[in-house]
């Protein structure tokens, strides 16, 4: 067999460099333990491992559960070519939150203990049973796509049976955990700065993660074109776009009514750091997608959507890595900012996702070209003699 | 059995460190000494104010934060009071340190196989009914142990006895919902630095997380129900669509049979 | 500040993509010319076409859709603009319908039925660019009520018939653009000759804009159909 070398491009060195640092800080932290690798403290429990990796990433792979309702529940078949690059997309971010935890957890290879040791009343233990359960309902949706491609078709029509009850208990699993992730700061009221604490920080996670879901659905588009040179939906997305319009102007409403009734809008004014990172944050997530949105030369072309998604999503990054880093940092009486050996797992850990999506991608039917109602069968013709 | 705790009355602690040595034997800790609470020590003495000595240690609160948040129940508040740690069931996430209001969990960062570490006032030492190392140590009797209940009357007394001497605030009966260890001091606690400047409420924490986890069982009922009826209104309205086209179908092709009996059920065709 | 760092690493990483891209866009314009291909022609066949390449579906309401077909996208290059008559107009088939703009140059294209304008696509407005690119979905530019439909379609082909008609417009461009008077893309496609096919090269997207006005104006009347 004739080995050929691949050919080198700055994107394949780029990803060599981070997979040898990965591979090299993972080494160094399951041989030397957290405090080897990271800036972790006691003051500082948590850092970007929990706040990106694992809370960031389940809110980012919310587009999932968003596509499977619409298209299973809600029946809107439109959508139906996006459902699957949703799901693996989803599939992909939450094995990766798994994988993150296996990184964070002081005694990773306990990472099972929830399931045999019970504290119903740990926020922390119903995520984690939702994100299992989830993960399993991910699987089993995203494994009809490997079936089909390994020709099993009696196990794919068994996934076909199970679809419906499979998605109506991943769409329940999301609004659980989704909104849970706020919950785990409710107990925190007095470490955490007033901007960001509020008893609705769970109505505040679900709604940015339905946001966000939308704008990484329209990311995994342009991605996918970019690097796999697949088609996008152009007004699928635009239909999405217009979704979110609502769903951001809801979510920037019941954040002014709520700070407003705290009596802590006046603290949006301040030149408090946190205050400036939480206006930062705010404009980013909220306020300049739903303005660019509303011009409907924006919402129609492709850049347009590419740009307001990018925005979008690192506006809810932001936010995230505010509430679990920022807005404690004053509380802790330290201030964080992660090693490189953190930041390098990270950005492993993304790049991992990326290229799991791609091979995914080239090897199973991910973009199915379906059939949609008002597109009649063609006749192609190729040259003309 | 009445639930045990420890009055620290820093007007009479001379911060001679009697009680940070007899734990740290107690717990075959690393003698030395420490300015702060770490995986090494867990209880320490620190001059917060000229002359004013304060004892830092866990205080095991009536209602823990760190019994409810932990996912796996690593810590149990005992019914004699002192709030212990499981090693075994830890899986390491750290949250009961993220939420601890008085910060008191430590981490062994330095370890490969690391366990959180806290005081556990000698739980098995109160077990055998005698007291924990620390206050059976102080020459002063700054740290005193008895039931809780015993130790809040001792409290006010004191401050009764003596109103010029200590602020008339018993720290740790009602913050957070209320501690085992209580504090008496002459300054104002919240001149006391960490972690009595942070304004605690008196309602438990785990009680703010669980005004959202009762929703929970609420939510998969309704959801589950409303996510089926919406399928079922959604797929129903599809078939009925599939059937109205198939009955235009019908018409196109016998447009002159309109009343014949048979052909009116498209599902026989 | 880990907010920022992680926000700007992100950006990072799409600037530095954009940059890759913008090199490789340059580099793959100097070949522009082969890589194009013209060739490719998908044709609807519940689609009926008109001879002045607009096409005609009738929807499920009884009224039609009208939208300029592939072939004459594919010679306009990307659409900037259209120009469309508001609703409740009255077109006559044969008439002017609509007017598409690419450059500095503007094609009229003619209604393909007779009937009164009910509906205009608003993101074909917006965003030209991307809608036309799909010119049998999201390309459509009218929905008319047609007024004499059967007899209109006697004039138009579908399927089979659409197919023959379509090919043979190929060709007839080809030697359109080959003319002797109009060496439009003489030149380029003499440079392509020679490293493509023997039948005349394939042409690329977007010849419209290397056209001069007075082969504009020709292509008009010979493939759109506006001879008055």
């Amino acid at each position: 067999m004739l080995l050929r070398m691949p050919k080198i491009t700055l994107w394949r060195i780029i990803i060599a460099v981070i997979a040898a640092l990965g591979l090299y800080y993972t080494a160094l932290r399951y041989t030397r333990g957290l405090g080897a690798v990271t800036n972790l403290s006691d003051k500082f429990p948590w850092g970007l491992w929990v706040g990106f990796d694992v809370i960031t990433g389940v809110g980012l792979a919310a587009g999932a559960f968003i596509i499977a309702l619409t298209v299973y529940i809600f029946r809107i078949d439109t959508y139906r070519p996006i459902l699957r690059p949703a799901i693996l997309t989803g599939f992909l971010g939450y094995s990766l939150v798994a994988v993150g935890l296996l990184y964070d957890l002081g005694k990773w290879y306990d990472v099972w203990h929830p399931i045999v040791f019970w504290n119903p009343h740990s926020v922390m233990f119903e995520v984690a049973w939702c994100v299992m359960l989830y993960l399993t309902v991910l699987a089993l949706e995203f494994s009809s796509v490997v079936f089909e491609r390994l020709r099993l078709n009696l196990l794919k029509k068994l996934i076909h049976m199970l679809i419906i009850p499979l998605s109506i208990l991943g769409v329940i699993l999301s609004t659980l955990h989704q909104s849970s992730l706020g919950s785990l700061f409710l107990i925190v009221p007095s470490k955490l700065y007033a901007l960001w604490y509020s008893p609705y920080l769970p109505l505040f996670f679900f709604v940015s993660a339905v946001s966000v879901g939308f704008a990484m659905v329209t990311m995994e588009s342009f991605l996918s074109r970019r690097f796999l040179g697949k088609g996008i939906e152009l007004n699928l997305l635009n239909g999405l776009a217009r979704v979110n319009v609502l769903v951001m102007a809801f979510y920037l409403t019941i954040k002014l009514i709520d700070l407003a009734n705290r009596g802590v809008l006046g603290a949006v004014l301040s030149t408090r750091f946190e205050s400036i990172m939480f206006d930062i944050e705010t404009m980013v997530q909220v306020v300049v997608p739903l303005l660019l949105l509303l011009i409907p030369a924006v919402r129609t072309s492709a850049r347009g959507l590419f740009v307001t998604s990018l925005f979008i999503v690192i506006g809810f990054i932001m936010n995230r890595l505010d509430i679990t880093i920022t807005g404690v940092e004053a509380s802790s009486g330290t201030s964080y900012f992660p090693a490189f050996g953190e930041i390098a797992i990270s950005v492993f850990l993304v790049t991992m996702g990326f290229l799991a999506f791609a091979f995914a991608a080239k090897y199973l039917n991910v973009f199915v070209h379906v059939q949609k109602k008002d597109e009649p069968p063609v006749a192609i013709i190729h040259d003309v003699e | 059995m009445a639930t045990k705790g420890i009055l620290i009355d820093s007007t009479r602690c001379i911060g001679c460190g009697a009680c940070e040595k007899a734990c740290k034997m107690r717990n075959n800790l690393p003698l030395g000494l420490e300015n702060h609470l770490s995986a090494t020590a867990y209880t320490v003495v620190q001059e917060r104010r000229p002359g004013i000595y304060v004892r830092r240690m866990c205080m095991h609160c009536e209602n823990p934060t760190c019994v409810s948040v932990c996912p796996v129940g690593a810590f149990t508040k005992t019914a004699a009071g002192p709030v212990t740690y499981d090693k075994d069931k830890c899986i390491g996430c750290r949250y009961c340190m993220y939420s601890c209001p008085f910060s008191v969990p430590k981490y062994q960062w330095d370890r490969v196989i690391p366990y959180v570490q806290k005081c556990s006032l000698c739980a098995d030492r109160i077990e055998e009914g005698s007291e924990p190392a620390c206050t059976a140590a102080c020459p002063v009797g700054a740290s005193i142990f008895g039931e809780r209940d015993a130790l809040i009357g001792e409290a006010q007394k004191r401050i009764r006895d003596n109103p010029s001497k200590y602020v008339d605030h018993i720290y740790g009966l009602n913050e957070a919902g209320g501690t085992s260890v209580l504090y008496l001091s002459s300054v104002p606690f919240d001149k006391l630095g960490e972690p009595f400047t942070m304004q605690l409420p008196h309602k438990p924490l785990p009680l703010y997380t669980w005004a959202a986890l009762e929703k929970v069982p609420t939510i998969v009922v309704v959801g589950g129900v409303v996510l089926t009826g919406i399928w079922w209104i959604t797929s129903r309205r599809d078939e009925v669509k599939k059937f109205e086209e198939r009955t235009q179908q019908h018409h196109w092709w016998q447009p002159g049979k309109k009343n014949g009996g048979t052909d009116k059920d498209p599902e026989r065709r | 500040m880990v907010a920022i760092m992680v926000a700007l690493t992100i950006i990072g990483f799409v600037v530095l993509d954009l940059v890759i891209q913008s090199v490789k866009v340059k580099r793959a314009r100097q070949e522009q010319l082969v890589r194009l291909d013209f060739s490719d022609f998908s044709v609807p066949v519940n689609t009926f076409f008109y001879p002045g390449h607009t096409w005609v579906n009738i929807l499920p309401s009884g009224e039609v859709r009208v939208g300029l077909d592939d072939f004459a996208r594919k010679v306009i290059g990307d659409i900037e603009a259209v120009e469309i008559p508001s609703r409740g107009k009255a077109l006559k088939q044969g008439e002017k319908a609509f007017t598409v703009k690419s450059g500095n140059k503007t094609l009229s294209f003619l209604s393909p039925v007779d009937g009164e304008v009910t509906g205009i696509n608003n993101v074909m407005l917006a965003n030209p660019v991307q809608a036309a690119r799909n010119a049998y979905n999201s390309g459509w530019i009218l929905i008319l009520k047609p007024t004499n439909l059967a007899a209109n379609l006697k004039i138009m082909k579908i399927a089979e018939e659409a197919v023959a008609w379509l090919k043979a417009e190929i060709r007839r461009f080809r030697e359109f653009a080959l003319g002797e008077n109009l060496h439009f893309v003489k030149d380029e496609l003499q440079y392509e000759v020679g490293r493509t096919s023997q039948d005349g090269g394939c042409l690329t997207e977007g010849m419209l804009g290397r056209m001069d006005e007075k082969a504009v104006r020709f292509f008009e009347e010979e493939f759109l159909g506006k001879k008055e």
